[in-house]
Formats: structure tokens, C-alpha cells, sequence
């Protein structure tokens, strides 16, 4: 096999990863965030190396943000909460109304 | 230290601009359209005034009382009340008041002034309220409501300007005094006492809103008009769009064939052509089909024509189990079933308010244009009716009434199956009729436009990567004779997934496209493109119709326009469901339902057209 189609299977085995990856997470986000969350905790224990705890800190999920699951969030009433993560978010995640601010800055003048 | 920023909230009755006025302060672009309930969750955005004072604004679902019971009121209720988990009550509540129709909303603006919390009156719409003659007292009006008035055209760039001034000298108070005690317990008699003093009203209703109401409201010719209006916004969708979509299709076939040309040989150069120019492209051939639609169901939001359709078609919804008030949910579905099984919130009873959410994902969305309009383009010739009509046009029209007819179906047989029987009366405002500004059409457009690239660039193409990966992977073992893409992981699984769909008419082609769409519908195109590229094709739109229409019957494409009209395939509004209900068995219904319906009528349509054909 030449380098000229061994680069092109490498580019096609990273944008295959990252698709994967992406759809995964769109489709199952607090799923992923709670296994992105157990790995950055295993990176974090003490007495790990500096690469490790750089890439734990990097890992560890900032809180699910988005639209409505697949993208949609087509008329920007459908809510703050991606509908997947509603779904599975434990109670105390959410407020009694199931709702939770959409929050708006004005635009740079 | 800095500090705190003011809390705001803005409240008021239903469709008095409320959110208007939270875009012109914020920047924010939500949602607005001349009709009730289009605001049914809390929204914070953040600004900061001339002076620098930071603001933080609360946007409310709209409330004609506080012993309303809709999920969306409550929220403001709980929220004015404190009673809000995780918010305190706001510093400042500006009740925002349409200024043509104070009558009504003076008496919620009294309510919140029994709260005793700082409150200021914005007096929303005065320029319509102008044009129509009505002369308001402002200084008199808040002397005897005992807090601020200020003016406000919340759709004018400075609209908000008397408004930002006051809060801006901080000249908020608790309201104060009462000139007619009298009248403390009804608010009704306090309304009337203020008006009298305050405002003058030469016309309680506009003349022309009743000039037009005579006709569109009309027991025979309003139910004509509302036919006649839909079926050819169904025209114009193809009639106009078609060239452009044509045009980016062979846009993009081009493309891909340079892109061809210039990559060597090997998997890349397939996954460019095929996933990138023949799937994703393909499916943003269907934009302007999306914003044709779209245009004229802004202009139908923002001329106050939609609440009057409700109107018509309340009886019809009663008779069926549903009432007047769903029908704004089930319209805002025809965007998206999210917003829709959302703007149930409004509907009080929490019966009828189930029996909508489980319908409106009958309601055709704009994801299944893209499907409809290439099986349309691929096997309805494009042929005119009675010189004037467009035969596509009204397969696309009739496909919509399809969704409409078995929603109808379903929430009858619900009302058949459910013991309480009552029907509840619609109660529903009608807004004056207004010309759509064409800037907030164009800015409705680019944000629909918008949220398709998004998922054109998102979900669609991580999903077209992945179908082509698995069309084109494993290679074919040496010797082997039949096409390379029956060996693929996709050939295998198609071939296991058209048992349980054949019955139906689909190839094992459509049977794997019916996977990705359950995640986004538009993909089932993408992924067609996809696999049938990798088999050997160009990837555009118009090689894609080809290759459908030489591998698939007419039966078997109106089997599957059947299908997708039906099936339950979006999984965010089944999370939504659950979301709204909090309940796992209201998501299996709805499933179990359509998947039931959809199976039965696909398999109808092509034994049918079969045996026609």
C-alpha cells in the first residue's frame, strides 16, 4: 500500500471517529457526559502524571448545553435542556417546571 | 465588588408583545407571532442601560389571570408569587399592556398590582392604538393605577427608549392608592372606572378586523377560504422552488465531479463524491422547498389569519376529542413536533392537552419535505391540472392532508377510548389583523435557514460519514461476482432489515435508510444518495430520482411517502414527550401507535397500487 492511500485511509478512519463520536453524543448526551465524566475522574486521582491530569482536566464535561436533541431547535422555543438530556437528567438537575432559563446577551454594538 | 444586576420580569396577557420587547432590549431573536401562546417557557436574557446599569430580563409565558391553571401560566403565577423553585421574585415586574385592547389586559395589570411589588405599565402597540383613534390619558392612567406608564412600539428600533429611560432613574416604586376602593373586589368595575377616566375608545373593535372577519370568519366561505389558502401555499412550494433546488442539485453534481477529478483514486475520493457532494448535497437541494414553506407560514403567523383558522376549526376539533385550543400546537408541528408537543403547556385540560401531544407528531414537519419532494420529483410526472395546478403540487398537498386526516382519526379514537366525555368551550382571543414587516419575515427565514445548516452540517453529515463507511467497508472477498456493496456491512443489514419491511414494498436500500432517519428524517435522502453513489451513480438530486425511479415502483415510492407520513421516527420529539408527560408510557403509545399505523397503511398503499398498477 503506498503513503498516498495510507494517509487517505488515516483521514477517513478520523473523520469515521469523529462522526461517531458526534452522533453518539447527540443522540446520548448525558450518556456520554456520564462516561466522559468517569474517565476524567480516573485521569484526575493523584499520583497520575501531568499528561493525565491535563487531558482529565480537559475531559471533564462543562454541563450538557444545545438544542433539542438531534439539532432541530428549529423555532428557539423548544427549551434550554437538549430533549435527550431532559429525558435522562436526575431530578435535582431540573427545576419543578422541568424548565430551565434560556439566557440571551445582546448582540456587540 | 460588582453589582447585582436588576431583575426584571416582563408579564402580561397572551399576544401583547411581550416578547417583542425582550428582543428589542436583549437582541435576543425569539419567537414572536400575532397570536396567543406562543410563549410558554421563562426566557433571561441580559442588557445593560445607557447609564451602564445591568438588567436582567425575565420574559413570561402570557397570563389573562393568576387563577389560570395552563402549565404555561403557572409558571408566570409561581414566578410573580415566589413560589418559583431556584428564583426569587424580580425587583421590578413591567406588565406590558396592548394598548388596542385595554379592556382585557388592565385587569391582569390590576393583579399584579395587588402583588405590592415595584411595577411599571408599558403600554405596547401605541401606534396601532393611535391609528385607531384611541386616546390614553398617561399621566391620568397612572394616577389612578398608582405606578409608572411609559409608551412602547416594541417592533420600532426605539420603541423600548421611555421605558429604558425609567428604569434607568431608578424611579420604581411599590404601586400606590387606589381612587376607586369601591370597586376593590371586582376587577372588572375597576377596569371600566379606569377607562372612564383615562382612556377613550371610539371603536371597541377595529372596523376593518370586522370588514375582513365577515368573510374569513364566514360559516361557509371562512371554511373555503382556509382550504383555498393551504392548498396553494402546496402550489407555490413546488411551483417556486423547483428551479433553485434544481439548480443547486446540478450545482452540486458539478462539484463533486471536480472534487472527483482532482482526488487520486481511493477511499477519501469516495467519501468525498458519494458522502460529502451526493449524500449532504443532496439533501441541501431541498432548501428552498423549506423556505418557500416557511415563508408563507410566517406570513400566515404574523397576520393574525391563524387564530380566525382555529376558530373555523374548532368544531371539528371537538368532535374529534381535541378542541380550538389545540390548534396553534398542532400548527407550530408542522415546523417541528418539538415546539408543538411544547406549546401544549397551553391548553388547561390536562386531557385534551395528552390527546394533542399525542397527535401532533402526525403533523408533517419541514423534515419530511426533503423526502416527500424527492419521491415526488422521482415518480409524479410534472404534469398541469386544469391548465392551472401543478399535479406535484397537489400529491405534496395531499400528503399534508394525509398527516392532518389521521390525526383527526387518532384523537377520535382516543375520545372513544378515554371515560370523561366533557368538552371544554374555546375561549380564544383574536388579534387584530396585521401586515407582515417584511424584515422580521426575512429575519424568520434566515433563522430557519440557519437551523437547517445546522443540521445539514451536524447530525445529517455525521450520519451520512457513518452510512457511507458502512456501505462501502468490508471490500468484496476476492472472486466475488455480485455487486461490491452486497459484501458491506450495509448490504448485510439491509438484507436483515427488508424481512420485516418487504411486505411494504421496500428494497433493502430504503429498509437501511429508515435507521439514520430515526434520528433525523432528512437523512433517509442522504443515506439513499449515499448508497446508491457507492453502488455506481452520480450524487445529485436529479441522478438520485433517476436511480429511485429504476430501482423502485410507484407502489412502493407511495408506500414509503405513506410510511414517513406516519412513522414515529424522530427521536427528540419522543424524548419530548417524555419530557412534557414524565411519563415512559405516554412515549410508548406514541410510538406504538404510529409504528402500527404506519405499518398498516404502507402495507395498504403498495398492495393497492400493486394490484392498480
Amino acid at each position: 500500500m503506498n503513503i498516498g492511500l495510507l494517509a487517505q485511509y488515516a483521514v477517513v478512519a478520523v473523520l469515521v471517529a469523529m462522526s461517531t463520536f458526534y452522533t453518539v453524543r447527540k443522540l446520548a448526551p448525558v450518556w456520554v457526559s456520564r462516561r466522559q465524566a468517569a474517565v476524567a475522574a480516573l485521569l484526575l486521582k493523584p499520583g497520575r502524571g501531568a499528561f493525565a491530569q491535563r487531558l482529565g482536566r480537559a475531559l471533564q464535561p462543562r454541563g450538557a448545553t444545545g438544542d433539542c436533541g438531534d439539532g432541530c431547535g428549529t423555532c428557539g422555543s423548544c427549551g434550554p435542556t437538549d430533549a435527550t438530556d431532559a429525558t435522562d437528567a436526575p431530578d435535582t438537575a431540573r427545576n419543578a417546571a422541568g424548565e430551565q432559563p434560556l439566557v440571551f446577551h445582546p448582540p456587540r454594538r | 465588588m460588582s453589582e447585582s444586576p436588576l431583575r426584571i420580569a416582563l408579564v402580561g396577557n397572551p399576544n401583547c408583545g411581550k416578547t417583542a420587547l425582550f428582543n428589542l432590549l436583549t437582541g435576543a431573536r425569539q419567537k414572536v407571532a400575532n397570536y396567543a401562546g406562543v410563549t410558554v417557557e421563562r426566557k433571561e436574557g441580559r442588557f445593560v442601560t445607557p447609564s451602564g446599569r445591568k438588567i436582567r430580563l425575565l420574559d413570561l409565558p402570557g397570563a389573562y389571570s393568576f387563577e389560570s391553571s395552563s402549565p404555561d401560566e403557572r409558571i408566570t403565577r409561581d414566578l410573580l408569587l415566589g413560589r418559583y423553585p431556584g428564583e426569587a421574585v424580580p425587583d421590578l415586574v413591567v406588565c406590558v399592556a396592548d394598548a388596542t385592547n385595554l379592556r382585557l389586559h388592565l385587569r391582569f395589570v390590576l393583579e399584579v398590582k395587588r402583588l405590592g411589588r415595584p411595577a411599571v405599565l408599558a403600554l405596547n402597540m401605541m401606534d396601532a392604538a393611535k391609528r385607531r383613534g384611541i386616546v390614553v390619558d398617561v399621566p391620568e392612567l397612572s394616577r389612578q393605577l398608582g405606578m409608572p406608564v411609559v409608551e412602547t412600539v416594541a417592533v420600532q428600533r426605539s420603541g423600548a427608549k421611555a421605558l429604558i429611560d425609567l428604569i434607568d432613574r431608578s424611579e420604581t416604586q411599590a404601586p400606590h392608592g387606589d381612587p376607586h376602593p369601591e370597586n376593590a373586589d371586582d376587577l372588572h368595575a375597576a377596569v371600566r372606572g379606569i377607562l372612564v377616566a383615562a382612556v377613550t375608545i371610539p371603536r371597541a373593535t377595529d372596523a376593518r378586523d370586522d370588514a375582513i372577519d365577515s368573510w374569513t370568519l364566514h360559516p361557509v366561505i371562512g371554511p373555503l377560504i382556509l382550504a383555498v389558502v393551504m392548498f396553494l401555499v402546496f402550489q407555490a412550494v413546488y411551483s417556486l422552488a423547483k428551479p433553485v433546488s434544481d439548480a443547486i442539485g446540478d450545482g452540486f453534481g458539478w462539484l463533486g465531479a471536480q472534487a472527483g477529478a482532482i482526488l487520486p483514486d481511493g477511499p477519501l475520493r469516495s467519501l468525498v463524491t458519494d458522502a460529502l457532494f451526493g449524500g449532504v448535497g443532496t439533501v441541501l437541494g431541498f432548501l428552498p422547498e423549506i423556505l418557500v414553506l416557511f415563508f408563507f407560514i410566517l406570513v400566515l403567523e404574523e397576520s393574525g389569519y391563524l387564530p380566525r383558522a382555529a376558530f373555523l376549526l374548532d368544531r371539528v376539533m371537538l368532535k374529534v376529542g381535541l378542541t380550538g385550543r389545540s390548534f396553534i400546537p398542532l400548527l407550530s408541528s408542522f415546523a417541528c413536533a418539538i415546539p408543538g408537543v411544547m406549546g401544549t403547556r397551553s391548553i388547561t385540560d390536562p386531557r385534551d392537552r395528552l390527546a394533542t401531544m399525542l397527535v401532533a407528531p402526525l403533523m408533517t414537519c419541514s423534515a419530511r419535505l426533503p423526502v416527500y419532494a424527492l419521491l415526488i420529483g422521482a415518480f409524479i410526472p410534472h404534469r398541469a391540472i386544469l391548465g392551472v395546478f401543478n399535479l406535484q403540487g397537489i400529491v405534496l398537498f395531499a400528503l399534508y392532508v394525509a398527516g392532518i386526516a389521521g390525526a383527526m382519526v387518532v384523537a377520535w379514537v382516543m375520545k372513544r377510548l378515554r371515560r370523561d366525555h366533557r368538552e371544554h368551550a374555546l375561549l380564544m382571543e383574536l388579534p387584530s389583523y396585521r401586515l407582515p414587516r417584511p424584515r422580521d419575515i426575512a429575519i424568520g427565514l434566515w433563522e430557519r435557514g440557519a437551523i437547517f445548516l445546522k443540521r445539514l452540517t451536524g447530525i445529517i453529515l455525521a450520519l451520512t460519514v457513518l452510512m457511507w463507511f458502512i456501505s462501502t467497508f468490508p471490500s468484496p472477498p476476492a472472486g466475488a461476482v455480485g455487486p461490491a456493496i452486497d459484501y458491506t456491512f450495509a448490504g448485510y443489514l439491509g438484507r436483515v432489515l427488508q424481512y420485516p419491511f418487504a411486505p411494504l414494498g421496500f428494497n433493502w436500500q430504503i429498509s437501511l435508510s429508515l435507521i439514520p432517519a430515526f434520528a433525523a428524517r432528512e437523512t433517509a435522502v442522504a443515506a439513499l444518495a449515499t448508497v446508491y453513489a457507492v453502488a455506481g451513480g452520480d450524487g445529485d438530486t436529479a441522478s438520485l430520482g433517476y436511480a429511485l425511479a429504476h430501482n423502485f415502483s410507484l407502489a412502493s415510492a407511495l408506500s414509503l411517502m405513506v410510511w414517513f407520513a406516519f412513522a414515529p421516527q424522530c427521536m427528540s420529539t419522543l424524548a419530548v414527550i417524555r419530557r412534557e408527560t414524565r411519563s415512559w408510557r405516554a412515549v410508548v403509545i406514541s410510538f406504538t401507535y404510529m409504528f402500527g399505523i404506519a405499518y398498516v397503511a404502507s402495507f395498504l398503499t403498495w398492495q393497492i397500487a400493486t394490484r392498480l398498477s
